[in-house]
């Protein structure tokens, strides 16, 4: 597909299929871990769709430092396929001016969505010490 | 040793049963934390919990674990009560064979949901009427 423009602004990336095989990461705030295990709220919407970043064009450390508070952030990783598994989940990739890699995770992110969820994700960058 | 349908026959609970009614109280009075969120917590704009869509989650907690102890002599596994998407609370359980997930709205109008499987892949879900009795749901944590 072409490059795009959104809203006026003109995007210098294409829009490329992400394959199953392809890792898609994530940043969770601490607030979203007791016991060093992810809690469910932690899937959720902002925006229209759960934001990630494909591994093709980014790195655990590259979306480890997108975050306001990089420290209060851990990394997971979720295999494309296994997000898609998922009923009512599509992966979207929708690269932005500063991110190439990101990706949405489009789908209400119901109870079993997100209890689903919680079992195809592994920590990639774990949280700081606090 | 379990009660059977006879509140006096709480003295006849044994030591586990009592663990784990302790376990929930202590769930619920550490969960009063969630309380504590400001808006933007999790630094994605995730809102703020209110006192009335928690107590409305524990509430249905405990009033369901209640009656599933008086009628069925059942002690509730303890769950954990945790934030939620958009100011909704979450009430989670994870057991050898069992996982449930209930989550509770902030929104008053719109309906409890609920998903839960077994490791057989059994599954249960839907919404709920949080007024209604609901111990059935805490029952099938238990079959």
């Amino acid at each position: 597909m072409a490059p795009q423009v959104a809203d006026g602004v003109n995007i210098p990336w294409e829009i490329e299929h992400i394959p199953d095989e392809s890792l898609l990461y994530m940043r969770i705030h601490r607030s979203y871990f007791r016991d060093g295990k992810l809690i469910p709220g932690a899937f959720k919407d902002h925006g229209g769709g759960m934001s990630t970043d494909w591994e093709k064009y980014s790195s655990p450390t590259d979306t480890h430092q997108r975050a306001r508070t990089p420290k209060d952030n851990a990394v997971i990783a979720m295999m494309a396929g296994d997000v898609r598994a998922v009923p009512g989940l599509v992966i979207s990739h929708s690269p932005i001016p500063e991110n190439r890699a990101h990706t949405d995770v489009i789908g209400e992110k119901t109870t079993e969505v997100r209890v689903r969820l919680l079992r195809v994700y592994r920590i990639i960058l774990p949280i700081e010490p606090a | 040793m379990t009660a059977k349908g006879n509140l006096l026959d709480v003295e006849a609970a044994g030591p586990r049963e009592w663990r784990r009614l302790q376990h929930l109280l202590t769930e619920i009075k550490e969960s009063r934390a969630i309380l504590d969120l400001q808006d933007d917590w999790d630094e994605e704009g995730s809102p703020g919990y209110t006192h009335s869509t928690w107590k409305l989650a524990v509430n249905f907690l405990v009033q369901n674990a209640l009656w599933l102890w008086l009628d069925n002599g059942i002690p509730v596994e303890p769950p954990r009560i945790l934030p939620g998407p958009d100011g909704s609370i979450d009430i989670h359980w994870q057991t050898c064979d069992h996982e449930l997930l209930v989550n509770v709205p902030r929104d008053v109008g719109t309906p409890a949901t609920y998903y839960g499987d077994t490791s057989a892949g059994e599954s249960v879900k839907g919404s709920l009427d949080l007024s209604a009795d609901n111990q059935w749901l805490l029952k099938w944590l238990t079959e």
